[in-house]
């Protein structure tokens, strides 16, 4: 079965000398293109290529690798950071920061109101060392900047984040000690890597993050 | 102070998960303040409902100990029972002797409902007591009172332990009422928004209806038919604005009116009865009154005014030291009053009331009052003022040095009152709720003090301003007045800026230098907002006054621990963040800075030569309580070249270790609030700060003491004497090296 493609010789890919080019205006508008389309598809298929695919499909799927713990992935400066779940409590649009008397100049942004309370507002940027000038604004999507609020032992602080990623579930057996990639921001802080087919982030470690916090506040 | 009202509070709450025990030490605190509040009334007029009422009393107590086997105890409350009895049958007087005794039994008895478990049966350590206690009792009947077993006068420093009370509201609560008032206030510009858009309808409409006429003149039927359409499309416009309009100002008024009500409501969660925090204090009184052998009442009137609880706890040392004031001096003993013409039981009010949206207080009694002449001799006897003033200043005036810390006309001191230790304190607390206090006296005629509180602590009424486009508030009662004025009439003197307001000079400082947060942009008028007290008065130079606001407390996270010169947080109603300032915070470190040199001058003056320079410059922190010494080590260390700063106490030097990067701090050791060897346990505890070099230098320079302090975590110990030669500069030196870093000895 021969299928003429017309469209490439003097259609909208050639050299547009079909006549019925000034009634359809593009290929796609036109009963021959259609046609061809229909043949195509109601083309026989061969019986090696369907042995391939039986072949193929009979195979029993791998198991999903398994996962045991699940981190909040967010996005500082360019650098992917995650946190455990259980110490993000919430996320909340970004709101003006009250500077703190005497305070200036440190990781410690100020106060933020997050739902009616008044909340410390910590940068992580400037805890960990990630410079967030001159960062690009990410290509194909829109990134909406966050306050991501961590609850560490009761207490609730509010970080500011250039965008929010989600939800990353992964094998605690899978983390895999801070790369060369992530070693020039804080890496006492981070605990390791985490990653699955959409996104590599370097998880922060709970209890050294709560210190660290706890010491800042203080 | 009803008794129903003590009932139905313990209760109706669900009292399933409590044990039998605990059932039993809640029942026995309520009917000892039946019993207390029972005696004491009979003392001034003893009734048969009264008489009733303790005797009910002792009975279900005598019932209650039975049931969890308590044998001491039920002995006990038969044998008062027994005394009520009597007293009924008319065998018996109840005395000032026995009203002693009966409520040297109910101490006992209170004391007993909180002993252990295994302490029940035998009574434990008071059996003793319990078996004295009973001898007593058993001997009103009979003497009637004449010769009563002596009870060891019961001691008034020990309090009965309050019932459970109830756990305080969580603020969690007040937080979110705040904030669904605030959003349903954020209706309101939205509906405004609403009208104007209805107002630009209007014109289109007006607009269109020109075209209308236009084209009917014209007589296109084309055109007629188009404007005939659009005019039928536009009207029902007009009216679903208006309704829609409508529908959202009602909207707006039912959340407004919810949310204020959820606020109210949960503003009264934190309130209770004045009279609920007042049960020791007619019994102190009384109890107090008698070991001075005086005859003295306590009338509590206004007792079901509403107080924040917060505040009541707050009002309970002060109220219980004006109430000791006034029966140690203010009253007179039976002959003097006698002899005065007065009658023989003084009287003490004490009266709470709302008024004008503030709690008052008024304590006042009918004693001898004070002599505005006694003060008057006492102030310049201390040299508080100089002679001439003493001699020119009104009787109000003078009482206000009664508020003065130490300031006592009582020659002997004594363990009741006049230690120093009185209408200061009173003074403080009254402050540090934002509130005032006043006394007044007529001589031989009594003594009142009056004292107005804000009835919560989670409302405040504040003044907003603006501090380089921040919002922070002063609370309205810390805030003398408010000023404006120009630029131009900012008058200096020896470099300090000042105002002349009234004939008088007022330094001015600039908020945003205070608060370390940066240098304002200069304007051509000046908003000021004036705060301290006469001895101590500054002109705060901030960008903007906004105004008077209501702000609902929110206490800052714990974790923050205390930040200086910040008190709380709030919100305003556009839901930013505002912080509170703490006045005499402010006041301490307005004088610490200008102390150190700093300048605070709000008007630009010449900048600070090369601040980036400065950055490389060691920083030294000096923490001394003395100013000489202070200045002395400034300025040897500034004339070196190092950067100093200062801090006057262990509080305010941890404050400043922990905000700013030093290269040294040098503490002493003896200082108010937080002594060095403190400051030093902090610094090493915490991580940032571990290496932080800290030097100490003393005049206690004995072996034990060096020992002390190096073991606390000293890197280095000097003496205060040796000052003078170069030791402290060499000290220096060895542990952080020459001023600039570039340069090496």
């Amino acid at each position: 079965m021969i299928i003429d493609d017309c469209w490439r010789r003097i259609g909208v890919t050639g050299d547009r000398s079909c006549p019925e080019l000034e009634r359809h205006i593009h290929c796609r508008n036109c009963a021959v293109y259609a046609d061809a389309a229909q043949r195509n598809l109601q083309r026989p298929v061969e019986p090696a290529y369907r042995e391939t695919w039986a072949r193929e499909l009979s195979r029993p799927e791998p198991p999903p690798a398994p996962t045991d713990a699940a981190a909040m992935v967010f996005r500082i400066g360019a650098e992917w950071l995650a946190v455990p779940v259980a110490l993000a409590a919430t996320v909340a649009p970004p709101a003006p920061i009250h500077r703190l008397p005497h305070r200036s100049g440190g990781a410690l942004l100020g106060v933020v109101n997050v739902g009616g309370r008044v909340l410390p507002a910590v940068s992580l940027a400037a805890l960990l060392g990630i410079d967030t000038a001159g960062v690009p604004a990410p290509m194909g999507r829109h990134a909406f900047e966050r306050l991501l609020v961590l609850e560490l032992q009761g207490q609730r602080i509010a970080v500011p984040v250039a965008e929010m990623h989600g939800i990353l579930r992964y094998a605690g057996a899978a983390v895999r000690p801070p790369a060369a990639t992530l070693g020039h921001i804080g890496s006492r802080l981070l605990a390791g890597v985490i990653a699955d087919s959409a996104i590599e982030a370097g998880l922060l470690d709970g209890a050294l993050l709560e210190g660290e916090l706890a010491g800042l506040l203080r | 102070m009803s008794m129903d009202h003590d009932f139905s509070a313990a209760f109706d709450q669900d009292l399933s998960s409590f044990s039998m025990l605990d059932l039993f030490r809640m029942e026995a605190q309520a009917q000892a303040r039946v019993l207390t509040d029972g005696l004491l009334r009979s003392e001034r007029a003893l009734d048969a409902a009264t008489l009733e009422s303790m005797m009910r009393a002792a009975h279900s107590t005598k019932g209650a100990a039975a049931i969890v086997g308590m044998a001491p105890m039920v002995t006990l409350a038969h044998a008062m029972e027994d005394v009520f009895i009597a007293a009924q049958q008319g065998s018996l007087v109840l005395d000032a002797a026995g009203v002693d005794v009966l409520l040297g039994a109910v101490d006992l008895m209170r004391r007993m409902a909180d002993l252990p478990e295994a302490d029940l049966p035998d009574g434990g350590p008071h059996a003793a007591q319990v078996a004295e206690v009973l001898a007593a009792l058993a001997a009103l009947p009979n003497g009637a009172g004449a010769a009563p077993a002596p009870i060891a006068p019961v001691p008034v420093a020990e309090p009965a332990p309050a019932a459970p009370a109830p756990p305080p509201p969580r603020n969690e609560l007040l937080t979110l009422a705040g904030q669904a008032r605030l959003h349903a206030a954020q209706l309101r510009p939205w509906i405004e928004s609403l009208h104007r858009y209805k107002r630009q309808q209007r014109a289109v409409f007006t607009a269109l209806e020109q075209l209308h006429e236009a084209i009917e003149e014209r007589g296109d039927p084309r055109l007629l038919e188009l404007a005939r359409l659009v005019q039928e499309r536009a009207r029902p416009l007009r009216r679903s604005m208006q309704r829609n309009i409508l529908e959202a100002e009602q909207y707006e008024r039912n959340a407004t009116s919810v949310a204020t009500r959820l606020v109210d409501e949960v503003l009264e969660l934190h309130m209770c009865r004045f009279g609920d925090g007042l049960h020791g204090l007619p019994r102190m009184v009384r109890d107090l009154a008698r070991s001075l052998g005086k005859e003295v009442r306590l009338d509590v009137i206004g007792d079901d005014t509403l107080v924040d609880r917060a505040v009541l706890v707050r009002l309970e040392a002060p109220l219980s030291q004006l109430l000791r004031n006034a029966v140690d001096h203010g009253m007179e003993t039976p002959a003097e009053r006698a002899a005065a013409g007065k009658p023989a039981l003084g009287t003490i009010r004490l009266e709470a009331r709302h008024r004008g949206g503030m709690l008052a207080i008024d304590v006042s009694d009918d004693g001898r009052g004070v002599d505005t002449e006694r003060v008057r001799r006492a102030v310049a006897a201390r040299r508080l003022a100089p002679a001439g003033i003493v001699q020119a200043l009104s009787g109000p005036e003078l009482m206000e040095f009664l508020f003065l810390p130490g300031f006592s006309l009582k020659e002997d001191a004594n363990e009741i009152s006049g230690r120093g230790v009185g209408l200061d304190v009173v003074h403080d607390m009254v402050q540090s709720q934002n509130g005032t206090v006043r006394v007044e006296s007529a001589p031989g005629q009594g003594f009142r003090t009056t004292i107005v509180l804000p009835v919560t602590q989670s409302i405040v009424r504040a003044l907003v301003v603006e501090v380089l486009g921040e919002a922070y508030a002063l609370p309205i009662a810390r805030v003398e007045r408010v000023l404006r004025v120009p630029a131009c009439s900012v008058q200096t003197l020896s470099g300090r800026q000042y105002l002349d307001v009234d004939g008088s000079h007022l330094g001015l400082v600039s908020a945003g230098r205070v608060l370390e947060l940066g240098e304002a942009l200069p304007s051509a008028e000046l908003a000021v907002v004036v705060i301290g007290s006469a001895r101590e008065r500054y002109g705060l130079v901030v960008d903007q006054v906004c105004g008077e606001q209501s702000l609902t407390v929110q206490p800052l996270e714990p974790m923050f621990g205390k930040l200086r010169d910040v008190a709380s947080s709030a919100l305003l109603d556009d839901g930013a963040p505002v912080l509170i300032l703490d006045v005499p915070d402010m006041l301490l470190s307005i004088a610490r800075l200008l102390e150190a040199g700093a300048s605070l001058q709000p008007a630009p003056g010449t900048p600070e030569p090369g601040r980036g320079a400065q950055q490389a410059v060691r920083r030294i922190l000096v923490v001394d309580d003395s100013l000489t010494v202070r200045e002395m080590q400034r300025k040897l260390l500034a004339a070196r070249g190092y950067r100093v700063e200062v801090a006057l106490d262990g509080i305010d030097g941890w404050n400043s270790v922990r905000a700013g990067a030093w290269d040294l701090v040098i503490t002493d050791i003896d200082m108010p609030r937080l002594d060095g060897i403190g400051l030093l346990g902090r610094i090493r505890q915490d991580p940032r700060l571990q290496r932080l070099p800290v030097m100490i230098v003393s005049y206690k320079d004995r072996p034990e003491d060096r020992a002390r302090g190096l073991e606390a975590g000293a890197d280095y110990y000097l003496a205060k004497g040796a000052f003078h030669d170069a030791t402290l500069l060499d000290a220096v030196r060895d542990l952080i090296g020459e001023a600039s870093p570039g340069e090496s000895a």
